[in-house]
């Protein structure tokens, strides 16, 4: 196994690891750190003019995920 | 004791829908996990699946949770997983995603030939959707 892979490999586990640790530091009482939820709900209501452009944004982001995993 | 407030109990969904909605979901993917990528089946299901439920989100016709009306600026400590993963998905990519510059697609696509591996990661996707419409 090459150096890159193993350094990718790493770089993609450290980004769950910190996912779930910001997941469990914003499910913490008095939390100022948001949960993820919380911080999608805050994303989904950005607007522009009669746009839910946020809405719009996240919504095809989730539906392009399991598109490119399950389709192409 | 607790009790309703009348606007809540008018507003709350019947006590079924949770059972029924975790029975769909896992029948959508138990049936979801058989169809091999490329191939009509799964092509027709993300695009009819995902066209509904993205219609359902973007649409007033289901109960939302409450807004989210402003975060603190700690949120911005959610910027670290994400750049660091998307420094090296992009990188990965631009060198040709090859097994020594792997993006995540290439490590997941042997994973997802398994039967149960796929069927659980689109009862995880299904999931965070249904989570992202109801938001």
């Amino acid at each position: 196994m090459s150096a890159t892979r193993i350094v990718t490999l790493v770089a993609y586990g450290l980004a769950l690891v910190l996912i779930v640790v910001l997941e469990v530091a914003g499910r913490r009482e008095g939390s100022r750190v948001p949960t993820l939820a919380q911080l999608c709900g805050f994303v989904m209501r950005y607007r522009v003019g009669r746009v839910p452009l946020g809405r719009v944004a996240l919504l095809g982001f989730w539906w392009w995920v399991g598109f490119h995993f399950f389709a192409r | 004791m607790d009790q309703q407030s009348p606007v809540a109990a008018e507003s709350a969904p019947p006590r079924w829908h949770a059972p029924a909605r975790a029975v769909g979901f896992v029948g959508a993917s138990l049936a979801v996990g058989a169809f091999p990528s490329f191939s009509l089946r799964s092509t027709i299901t993300m695009i009819g699946l995902g066209g509904a439920f993205f219609w359902l989100g973007v649409t007033r016709r289901l109960t939302r949770h409450p807004a989210v009306r402003r975060i603190a600026r700690q949120a911005l400590w959610w910027l670290v997983p994400v750049l660091v993963f998307a420094t090296f998905e992009l990188v990965s990519f631009a060198l040709g995603s090859t097994p020594a510059h792997p993006t995540l697609s290439a490590l997941a696509d042997p994973v997802l030939q398994h039967y149960w591996a796929r069927a659980a990661v689109f009862l995880g996707w299904i999931s965070g959707y249904w989570a992202l419409v109801k938001r």
